[in-house]
């Protein structure tokens, strides 16, 4: 049995048998879901046992060897995303299990969360370039509907714009797929790897700038941002938890990552493009969430500015560079997760996210504020939280490599973080209200989720112990920084 | 007044209906033969439907072939192709073709691929009858505020 298929298998067949056992019955679906994805977290651990120590795992699809088969490849950096993405979406499936109850169809929803999931994870673990296209396709697909859930004119609209968006990305990428399909003969990543450098530089650098800017727009960096934050604001909290937690991580960031790092191989034109994308987007996002009044909206817009500190972080490179960049993606992951799950929390007792129509939630809801305070923290970095550590890496990277300016840049966006968060806090939750003071706390099911993702963000700062550091991290930094695709010998193939 | 288009339409689609499902079949037998496969046969299959959804009205179609049945075969293909993939397994690789080959240029001559060229007939034809018919079910509705789309169904 071979372990790295399952996470697709697991999701796909799960998206395929759910509604076909569970047509009508949304609780039923849903616990088949909360299983189905119990299952996908003990693969990727039982994958984490497997690589973490070093190494990776490489198969072909029908054991037919290298031109014919369809590659797949687990090493530290996929199987870490792969960790991270089944944990959020087990507890944001199990807080939807309440929250989804007040809309109609919620079978679908979990069909199409299932399917998500299947992109997502067919996303980490293809060495295959079209096979990639295809994943995040259907992964993009199931999140353009699922954005649209709620039906209303907003999301409608929403999804409309978040659609066309996608398409345009998908363009670019597959125009980059078809260019070097046609220059090379395979989609093959480590074969078209070792023939990059053979390429006439015009043609290179094509590709390369198509690649970047369709995932890139997928990343929502900052000029091909406009659909993410009507996108996140407008869907059901569960499902803007998934897209603004890991699917603009892993769909983005992740293939930005391994295209711009493992297949191109750190060019120095491509990390100044990172560079500059990522303070444009660090700064962008931070001043126009501090301008927000919705919360969720000022959420989303938080994490256009947060991905930049993750672009800024592989710009810069080396060691630092790529430790900062992937703990403040698993920061962010758990954080703005949570934080989406509080807001939708909190319109689900208050009918409504306007942050001038709330007054006083810590008086009615004292265990969601402790949450959303969790969160806002979490992303904001404050000293033992994970994104705290994370921001300061990527800061001392910076002032290494020599960007002074850019490590400038980013303690005055922290610090904008921080003072928009506080700002919401003090207008929101902590202002004083006239009358009684009832408690209308949500019930436990939606509580007991997001506790368990406030434990997972007070523990991410401990990521950085030098014993979990080197178990869990150094083997992902390690990809990151010093693996390339055509060093994959035939032997390793044959593994 | 009858649902549906003129009885002529209705004659020529009743007389054509099989001939266009024996065509799709055969395109989805013969995919790892000749030009066709599961996508394209299942097109077909599909195409076939949507012609006596246009000739007799979609109550008439939903008769033949139900929404619920759809529904489940369009899960079913998908799954049965994913279980095929599975059971390759067996074979110690995940789509291995297990099956014995057969001889060459036979029907039974590729294994497994007959299997999912069936799976994929099944699950393209009902999705794209059912993406369809979908179309028929809401109707443009001009109402004081302007123009709408309604469920079929919903009163005026």
């Amino acid at each position: 049995m071979n372990l790295i298929v399952m996470p697709v298998v697991i999701y796909l067949g799960a998206s395929f048998l759910v509604p076909l056992l569970f047509r009508r019955d949304g609780e039923k679906a849903c616990l088949a879901a909360c299983l189905f994805t119990i299952l996908g977290l003990a693969v990727s651990v039982l994958l984490a046992v497997r690589v973490f120590p070093g190494g990776r795992l490489i198969t072909y699809a029908g054991g037919w060897e290298n031109p014919m088969g369809i590659a797949l490849m687990a090493d530290g950096l996929s199987v870490l995303f792969l960790l991270v993405t089944n944990l959020v979406s087990l507890l944001v499936l199990l807080f939807s299990a309440t929250y989804m109850k007040r809309y109609t169809g919620t079978v679908n929803f979990y069909v199409l969360v299932l399917l998500m999931l299947a992109g997502m994870n067919g996303v980490l673990v293809s060495m295959d370039i079209w096979n990639i296209f295809v994943f995040f396709e259907i992964a993009s697909l199931a999140s353009f509907v699922l954005v649209a859930f709620g039906l209303g004119a907003e999301e409608m609209e929403a999804s409309l714009r978040y659609t066309v968006m996608g398409f345009l990305s998908s363009v670019f990428i597959l125009f980059a797929m078809a260019m070097i399909y046609g220059l090379t003969g395979t989609l093959n990543i480590p074969d078209f790897a070792r023939e990059v450098s053979c390429l006439p530089q015009s043609h290179l650098w094509f590709i390369v700038s198509l690649f970047i800017a369709g995932f890139g727009l997928k990343m929502a960096l900052v000029p091909f941002h406009s659909w993410l934050p009507d996108a996140h604001s407008t869907a059901p909290a569960p499902v803007s938890a998934l897209l603004s937690g890991i699917f603009v991580k892993v769909i983005g960031f992740y293939c930005v990552m391994r295209i711009s790092l493992n297949v191109f191989g750190h060019v120095a034109q491509v990390k100044t493009v990172l560079l500059l994308l990522g303070s444009l987007s660090m700064v962008v996002g931070g001043v126009m969430a501090y301008g927000q009044k919705n919360i969720k909206r000022m959420f989303a817009y938080s994490t256009i500015s947060q991905l930049g500190y993750c672009a800024i972080g592989i710009g810069i490179g080396g060691y630092l560079g790529c430790l900062g960049a992937l703990m403040h993606f698993i920061g962010h992951a758990f954080s703005k997760s949570l934080l989406f799950l509080s807001a939708g929390a909190v319109e689900y007792m208050e009918g409504t996210s306007e942050s001038e129509d709330l007054r006083g939630i810590n008086d009615r809801m004292p265990f969601t504020t402790l949450v959303s305070n969790l969160g806002m923290f979490g992303i904001a970095g404050v000293p033992p939280l994970g994104n705290f550590w994370s921001k300061l890496i990527i800061i001392l990277a910076a002032v290494g490599a020599g960007y002074t300016g850019i490590a400038l840049l980013c303690i005055l966006v922290a610090v904008l973080t921080l003072s928009y968060f506080l700002r919401l806090l003090r207008t929101a939750y902590y202002s004083r209200t006239e009358g009684k003071k009832e408690k209308r706390e949500v019930p436990v099911s939606m509580l007991a989720p997001m506790f368990a993702l406030g434990a997972v963000v007070l523990l991410t700062g401990l990521l950085l112990l030098p014993p979990v550091r080197s178990i869990i991290l150094d083997g992902a930094v390690r990809v990151m920084k010093d693996f390339s695709y055509r060093d994959l010998s035939v032997s390793v193939i044959a593994e | 007044m009858e649902k549906g288009m003129s009885e002529i339409v209705k004659g020529v689609s009743k007389m054509v209906f099989p001939f266009i499902m024996l065509f799709g079949t055969s395109l989805v037998l013969y995919g790892h033969l000749s030009p066709g496969g599961g996508f394209s046969g299942g097109v077909v299959l599909a195409g076939g439907f949507v012609l006596l959804l246009l000739a007799f009205g979609k109550e008439h179609v939903f008769d033949i072939f139900p929404r619920r049945v759809a529904e489940a075969l369009d899960s079913l293909g998908a799954a049965g192709f994913l279980a095929i993939a599975v059971l390759g397994f067996a074979g110690g690789h995940f789509f291995y073709n297990f099956l014995d080959k057969g001889r060459l240029f036979h029907l039974w001559s590729a294994g497994t691929m007959v299997f999912c060229n069936i799976m994929i007939g099944i699950k393209i034809g009902s999705a794209l009858f059912l993406a369809i018919s979908m179309l028929s079910m809401s109707r443009l509705v001009h109402t004081k505020d302007g123009v709408e789309y309604r469920q079929s169904g919903e009163d005026e």
